[in-house]
């Protein structure tokens, strides 16, 4: 049997006294019933008794009258004295006009105040007096009778009993005593053979004084055992209780998001458990609720960080288009003034000049030209369709023949070119590896002051040739060496360019399965480093 | 076992008996103990039960000092068995009823308003000597019909005192018979009895109710006696001691009726509620040794009706 289950097992028995105290209340009403009914059948034999007295009383006080009545013709004085002498009760008698008192000396022409037979009324001391008249031959007796003493013998049976005689019509002839206690009142009547009605009542608190006392001490004994009862019933609902409680106030801290405390353990087992239990889910909901907040967290983070290079992104493709725009315009608006220049009909050129005029035309679309070619290669290597044309290369031959052009491309700046006579043949595509080298030097030429040199070397490497660019400017700070190769990108703002060339040249290097590096030149600047496979050499083997 | 010697103690100690309720009872002289022993006697007849402690003292400091003695001791109720005895009853207590026994001219005392309804705290059963003085001046015409002359024997400043010459005189006047009145209101003036009877003798003499001729009643029937002159008492115990005719309720029988009052007393009812009872049986007594001593001899028909002492 659990805990629990005993605790109820108590407060059964707690409420188990209410049935008890109804089983107590009907048998105080069944044990009263029993002794009113008992105490109504000693009333009845008492009024019985007390009848059947009054009664020969009566019957003895009606001879006596009777037998005076008889005398009376002899010697009226003498019957009434001798009517005093048999009866107590009688207080004054009349025989024949002769008044007799058994407690006054009678003078001439004393009588009995009219009255008639069977009436009652009271003398000096208050008590009352029963007339009787009878007649015979012998004359005429009136006589008062004193009705108390009739009933004194009542006030003997004890218990505290009250006798009453009514006469004719309930009216009250004599009473045996005072009225009584106040309260109700047992009484039982029996009516006498002149219609005279004897009533012989007993106060109920008197009667049932014993049993009211036990009853008391009943009721307490059970008041008191329903309070023992009681502390169970209060110990098993604070036990419960106390633990809902708690339950309750934690669920509701869950509920508003907050972590609650752990409950501590109390109450019966049932409610221990209930309690770990709802201490082990509140620990994995806050488990959940964290490993939430910091998925939450890291994925708020990395959207901060993909909105921050989204916006990036952004304003580099601004920058970028204003760039283009501006390297677009550039040799555009130099081809524009030079045509117009060679067209104008107010200057008579020269010939040479005319040439000149032509060959900065024609150099400034090549650039144009270029410059277009980037972006369409760009856009080809974004969408993953940059298209090769490897051929063999012999690559010092080819880096030589591309001299003029790389010295025109860093015009104001001394490019020297050192050529490793080792160098291997390469499988490129000689326009994509212009695009490179261009954008390379032409990069370096707009990036460093005018008039420092730019070095173009080349040597083998293991696998195939390492091509470097190298300059003398101001240089490339570490975190940004690797950015400056993503599209858009331009390192402080710094003016002049698409912002993808160098995204440019790393597709191309890539798309000829090479690699390209940036690094701090030895004397100072940057030094660009491409490494290209040799022909023949697909897989990415060499260091640099 | 030693140790629970006294076990059986405390269990007879609490199985006893509660103690029955103390009656006191204030006598001033030991002429009227026998309606206390009417009272004992009478109340057995009824279910309550007391216990009797009586205090006499022959004056009224000292039966108000045993009214408060009784009072402090706890009783139910106190018994008196005369009016000096209630007077000091009532002046010495507070709250106790007083039930008095063969009080005389009860409402004359002034302790109730109303003899059936008296109120208050003092009740009793009146024993009718001061009513009853003209009816015992009329027994002793008819035992003796030549009485011409009686000398009340009484002393004047008791209560009952003015009812019954009052009552003595009415009925003198009816029978026609002349009263020599001899007050006495101290012992000492009982002396000058013999005097009187030897300077004029009366026919008889006719108690009437007072605690001095009562308490030397002995002395008085000597001297009378000696004189040739019949009594006229109260009650047949005087009959008994001497005196040659009494109508009255005895002493007993007085007892003997209070003892219904007081059962309902013990009873708790209120003694306020009880009317004051006048006694239920006079009784004519009479002591033919005296009436012969005397050489006299009554009328036969009160003769027949007398009851022997």
């Amino acid at each position: 049997m659990s805990r629990l289950e005993y605790r109820f097992l108590l407060a059964a028995a707690a409420a188990a006294l209410l049935p008890l105290m109804l089983v107590w209340a009907a048998g105080w009403q069944l044990a009263r019933g029993a002794y009113l009914e008992a105490a109504r059948a000693r009333l009845a034999g008492t009024a019985l008794a007390l009848a059947a007295q009054l009664e020969r009383r009566i019957a003895a006080e009606d001879a006596v009258l009777k037998s005076v009545c008889r005398l009376a013709g002899d010697d009226p004085a003498w019957a009434a004295e001798v009517a005093l002498a048999a009866l107590d009760e009688l207080d004054e008698i009349e025989v024949n006009g002769r008044l007799a008192s058994r407690f006054r000396v009678v003078g001439p022409g004393d009588a009995l105040p009219p009255a008639p037979d069977g009436s009652v009324r009271d003398d000096a001391w208050g008590e009352p007096l029963l007339r009787r008249a009878t007649g015979c031959a012998g004359g005429r007796v009136r006589a008062d009778l004193r009705l108390r003493p009739l009933l004194a013998p009542v006030g003997r049976v004890g218990g505290g009993l009250r006798a009453r005689l009514f006469g004719p019509g309930g009216r009250l002839l004599a009473r045996s005593g005072p009225g009584g206690p106040p309260g109700r009142w047992l009484s039982t009547r029996k009516r006498l053979a002149n219609g005279w009605q004897v009533e012989v009542a007993l106060p109920e608190r008197a009667l049932l004084g014993p049993l009211y006392r036990a009853n008391a001490a009943m009721l307490a004994l059970l008041a008191l055992a329903l309070f023992a009862s009681a502390l169970p019933g209060v110990r098993l609902g604070r036990s419960l209780a106390r633990p809902l409680g708690l339950l309750a106030r934690a669920a509701g801290d869950l509920e508003a998001g907050r972590r609650p405390p752990p409950i501590p353990e109390t109450g019966p087992e049932e409610a221990r458990r209930a309690i770990r239990a709802f201490n082990r889910m509140a620990e994995a909901q806050a488990a959940r609720t964290e490993a939430l907040e910091q998925a939450v967290k890291a994925r708020t983070h990395e959207l901060a960080l993909a909105l921050a290079k989204a916006r990036a992104a952004n304003r580099a493709k601004t920058r970028f288009l204003a760039a283009v725009s501006h390297e677009l315009r550039t040799p555009l608006t130099s081809i524009k003034g030079y045509a117009s220049s060679l067209r104008s009909p107010d200057v008579d050129w020269s010939e040479e000049e005319r040439r000149e005029f032509l060959a900065v035309i024609e150099e400034e679309a090549d650039r144009l030209a270029r410059r277009v070619d980037d972006l369409l290669d760009f856009a080809r290597a974004e969408r993953g369709e940059l298209a090769l044309v490897p051929v063999p290369l012999d690559a010092a031959a080819w880096l030589r023949a591309q001299l003029p052009r790389l010295r025109a491309l860093a015009a104001g700046h001394p490019l020297t070119l050192d050529l490793d006579p080792r160098l291997p043949v390469l499988a490129a595509d000689p326009d994509r590896l212009w695009s490179l080298l261009a954008n390379l030097v032409e990069n370096a030429a707009r990036h460093t002051p005018p008039g420092t040199p730019i070095k173009v070397w080349a040597r083998p490497a293991p696998g195939g040739l390492e091509l470097g660019v190298e300059d003398r400017g101001p240089g490339i700070p570490d975190a940004e060496k690797e950015r400056v190769f993503e599209p858009f990108h331009r390192l402080d703002d710094r003016p002049g360019g698409s912002g993808i060339g160098l995204a440019v040249a790393r597709m191309v290097v890539e798309a000829h399965g090479g690699r390209v590096a940036i690094e701090d030149a030895p004397e100072g600047g940057t030094r660009v480093r491409v490494w290209l496979p040799a022909e023949g050499n697909d897989a990415d083997t060499g260091g640099g | 076992m030693r140790r629970l010697a006294w076990l059986p103690l405390l269990l007879l100690a609490a199985c006893r008996p509660a103690p029955l309720p103390l009656v006191g009872v204030l006598v001033s002289g030991p002429g009227r103990l026998a309606r206390v022993a009417g009272l004992e006697e009478g109340l057995k007849a009824y279910p309550e039960r007391a216990r009797f402690q009586v205090c006499q003292a022959a004056t009224k400091a000292g039966l108000a000092a045993c009214a408060r003695r009784l009072e402090a001791a706890g009783a139910t109720a106190l018994v008196t068995v005369g009016g000096v005895e209630t007077q000091a009853a009532i002046a010495a207590t507070g709250r106790v009823p007083i039930l008095f026994v063969g009080l005389a001219a009860s409402l004359d005392w002034g302790f109730f308003p109303r003899l059936d309804a008296p109120g208050g705290r003092v009740s009793g059963v009146d024993n009718g000597y001061a009513e009853l003085a003209g009816k015992r001046l009329e027994w002793l015409v008819r035992a003796w019909p030549e009485t011409r002359r009686v000398l009340v024997l009484y002393q004047p400043e008791v209560v009952p005192t003015p009812r019954a010459l009052r009552n003595l005189r009415r009925a003198a006047a009816i029978l026609g018979v002349a009263l020599d009145l001899f007050p006495a209101s101290r012992p000492q003036a009982i002396a000058g009895l013999a005097e009187r009877l030897g300077a004029r003798p009366p026919d008889a003499a006719l108690l009437l109710p007072s605690f001095v001729w009562e308490n030397h009643l002995d002395r008085v029937l000597a001297t009378l006696n000696a004189a040739g002159v019949p009594l006229v008492g109260l009650n047949r115990e005087e009959v008994a001691r001497g005196a040659a005719l009494a109508y009255g309720a005895g002493n007993r029988d007085l007892g003997r009726q209070a003892a219904g009052m007081l059962a309902r007393v013990l009873a708790g009812y209120p003694i306020g509620r009880l009317p004051v009872e006048r006694p239920d049986r006079p009784r004519l007594t009479l002591n033919r040794r005296t009436w012969a001593r005397l050489g006299r001899t009554p009328a036969p028909r009160v003769v027949d009706l007398a009851e022997a002492p």
